[in-house]
């Protein structure tokens, strides 16, 4: 049920995305909602969930606008899990440690990306603009983070109250 | 070597390694592999996206309207004079129809005047990266569409298809860094090859390279499609020249192209299926 309900948010939010990233459009980069979604659950759920979710997430997208099947199913779930395995030991209460690990993260994807995207051919020149495309990706990524976390929080402790404490 | 096999913290990330890497080399060399994960998930997704990207649509048209109306009388006026001046264009355009037409009889060439075939679709999706310009069309293999056939809009072109399902279509966009077209200016005949946006271009531009040296480039100098490598049908408008450049080695020119099409506002498209002669 707990599975089910968060791979039908990423795909919810994988639509979203996909459908209304005109609007999303600001500075002429767009954030990655299911990136950060991946990401908030390595969080909260540790690396393996967010890996899972990542690799979902890149799955979809490599299938959807793909010419082959790895790209961004490799990185995302890589670049969730090590955003879930190094905050392991993290104290995620405030609000601004959630958004350095997304910008973070972010980062980290977006470094992968180019260099799997450069190994097989499919991008070789986007490293001239890498950082004007990614620093404002990545803050756009951190700005809207804390919703995410807050929706996958809520998401957990309901899952946690009416499915498995048992009072 | 057992100390190494026993350790599964090494295991595990070279298994995926592996994994990974055999998956990229199957899908990119064997198309029909790919195609066989792609269909049902494109399937049972495009639905969905279809409705949604509607939505986005009219909510993106709204909100472009509240500027606008500031500008609705001063734009009518605009709009008006510009009709006269296309209308006047039209005669014009008539007229050296028959007049070429008259001529190539003169001369004993055969009739060249085509149209197109075209197949409108909607625009259903957008690659979520900022890296790849890719999108979606609701309109595939049962409508007629194949691989590598070009896609446009009444402004101009929008790019050429790269895999298809049966119900949908990847329409790479011009601006896509892995696009190439063989493009040519409209006023001087140079020729050279439109890329996507690639430094020195700023981003949603083109830049046209291998431009001779002494081509005679001008701002707002109109680029179209030269027809050359079979994709693209010749005399398509691809863009305006916004800025002219000598390459560091001085050999060739290049230039910046602001393309016809707002990419931001792309709803509906046609996809060029072929050519049929034209009703005259």
């Amino acid at each position: 049920m707990r599975t089910l309900a968060y791979v039908f948010t990423l795909v919810a939010l994988l639509l979203v995305q996909t459908t209304l990233s005109n609007i999303l459009w600001i500075f002429g980069v767009k954030p990655d909602l299911p990136l950060v979604f991946a990401l908030c659950m390595a969080m909260i759920k540790g690396e393996k969930a967010g890996a899972l979710m990542g690799f979902l997430n890149g799955f979809l997208e490599d299938i959807l606008f793909g010419r082959f099947l790895g790209l961004s199913t490799i990185v995302k779930s890589v670049t969730a899990y090590i955003v879930g395995y190094g905050s392991r030991n993290i104290y995620k209460g405030p609000v601004i440690i959630t958004m350095a690990l997304t910008f973070i993260g972010s980062f980290i994807f977006n470094f992968l990306f180019m260099v799997f995207a450069f190994l097989t051919r499919e991008a070789a020149q986007s490293w001239y603009s890498f950082f004007s495309i990614v620093i404002p990706s990545a803050l756009l990524n951190m700005v809207i983070s804390p919703l995410i976390y807050h929706g996958v929080f809520k998401m957990e402790r309901f899952f946690d109250f009416y499915f498995d404490i048992k009072y | 070597m057992r100390r190494l096999l026993k350790n599964r913290r090494w295991l595990i990330p070279a298994l995926f390694l592996i994994i990974s890497i055999t998956i990229v080399s199957i899908t990119l060399k064997k198309d029909y592999v790919f195609k066989k994960l792609e269909v049902p998930v494109i399937n049972t997704l495009s639905p969905a996206q279809k409705i949604l990207s509607r939505v986005g649509f009219s909510i993106k048209e709204n909100l472009d309207m509240i500027p606008q109306l500031f500008y609705m009388k001063e734009e009518n006026e605009n709009l008006k004079k510009q009709v006269a001046e296309l209308l006047q264009y039209k005669q014009n355009i008539i007229e050296y129809q028959r007049e070429n037409a008259d001529l190539r009889t003169l001369l004993g060439f055969k009739e060249r005047s085509f149209q197109y075939d075209l197949e409108a679709a909607e625009v259903i999706a957008r690659d979520p990266s900022n890296w790849f310009n890719v999108i979606l069309i609701d309109k595939g293999e049962k409508h007629g569409i194949k691989k590598d056939m070009a896609v446009i809009t009444d402004e101009g072109l929008v790019g050429y298809t790269i895999s298809t399902a049966s119900n949908t279509s990847k329409v790479v966009l011009i601006t896509d860094e892995r696009s190439s077209v063989s493009a040519m200016l409209q006023r001087t005949r140079d020729n050279g090859m439109v890329k996507g946006t690639i430094d020195p271009a700023p981003s949603g531009y083109l830049k046209m390279e291998f431009l001779p040296q002494d081509a005679n480039l001008v701002k707002g100098d109109i680029v179209i499609s030269s027809g050359l490598g079979g994709i693209i049908p010749k005399g398509i408008i691809i863009g305006e020249v916004a800025e002219a450049n000598k390459e560091s080695y001085e050999l060739m020119q290049y230039a910046i192209i602001k393309p016809a099409v707002d990419f931001m506002k792309l709803e509906r498209v046609f996809v060029i299926k072929g050519e049929k002669e034209a009703d005259l």
